[in-house]
């Protein structure tokens, strides 16, 4: 409905932005490789999954960085969150 | 490792591990968790078959820097899990990671709710709706060796 309108009005902004965000998904091959490895995360968590539940924690290429009780704490203990996995484990 | 369709046509690009676990601490029927990359961030995300859109993190949301004017007009609301939530419409781009073939890349409606909603959202991860996330999505899960196929529905450059 909002492309249908999208296109009855093209010079609506609102209407375009309705179209735009409420389009059907596109999927594509992802540009650039990524250099995480969520492999090595995936193994750390399997293992202290429970040594650190009810906390956020932050992992990169499965070391972890730091825990903290909140994410705002968390953050303040990562100065560089690029290939860092953030996540709150289950208590 | 992608496995392939009776055409030869790969029915998939990438695939990778996931952990199966309750996505909460009070909820006990597993799901699948998986590591996916939003908006350029990492995140946990439970594949929801019966969600819509993509539900980010009220919290890590907050990293995306997203301003009101991207998003549709106005705060929507939201039943999610019997709840009412409130956030707003984003296009977002999501990837699913490969450990093993091509990383994907999809451009979908995601819901961010707004901050104060943080302290009611516990640790819940971020959700992965089949209507308007994953709908286009090819995908399969191999549970004896929890592995996640993905790719696209329709064949892409």
């Amino acid at each position: 409905m909002a492309t249908a309108g999208a296109a009855r009005y093209p010079d609506h902004a609102e209407l375009a932005k309705s179209a735009r965000v409420l389009a059907p998904p596109t999927v594509t091959r992802a540009s650039r490789p990524l250099t995480a490895d969520i492999r090595a995360n995936r193994v750390w968590l399997k293992a202290h999954r429970q040594d650190y539940a009810g906390q956020w924690i932050a992992l990169r290429n499965g070391h972890l960085l730091a825990a903290a009780p909140s994410f705002d704490a968390l953050v303040a203990h990562v100065d560089e969150t690029h290939d860092v996995l953030m996540t709150k484990l289950p208590a | 490792m992608t496995l392939a369709l009776s055409n030869g046509e790969s029915f998939a690009l990438g695939v990778t591990g996931y952990d199966y676990r309750p996505a909460t601490s009070y909820e006990t029927t597993p799901q699948l968790v998986l590591e996916v990359e939003i908006e350029g961030i990492l995140a946990e995300a439970v594949v929801d078959t019966g969600g819509v859109y993509l539900f980010y993190h009220p919290q890590i949301g907050r990293r995306l820097s997203l301003t009101p004017t991207e998003a549709l007009s106005g705060v929507q609301t939201i039943r999610f899990r019997g709840v009412l939530v409130h956030g707003r419409l984003y296009r977002l781009t999501l990837t699913f990671l490969a450990d093993e073939g091509e990383d994907v890349t999809i451009q979908t409606t995601a819901f961010v709710p707004e901050p104060d909603e943080a302290e009611h959202w516990g640790d819940l991860p971020c959700l992965l709706g089949l209507y308007g996330c994953l709908e286009r999505v090819r995908f399969a899960v191999d549970l004896r060796i929890e592995r996640f196929y993905f790719g696209p529905a329709e064949e892409v450059s």
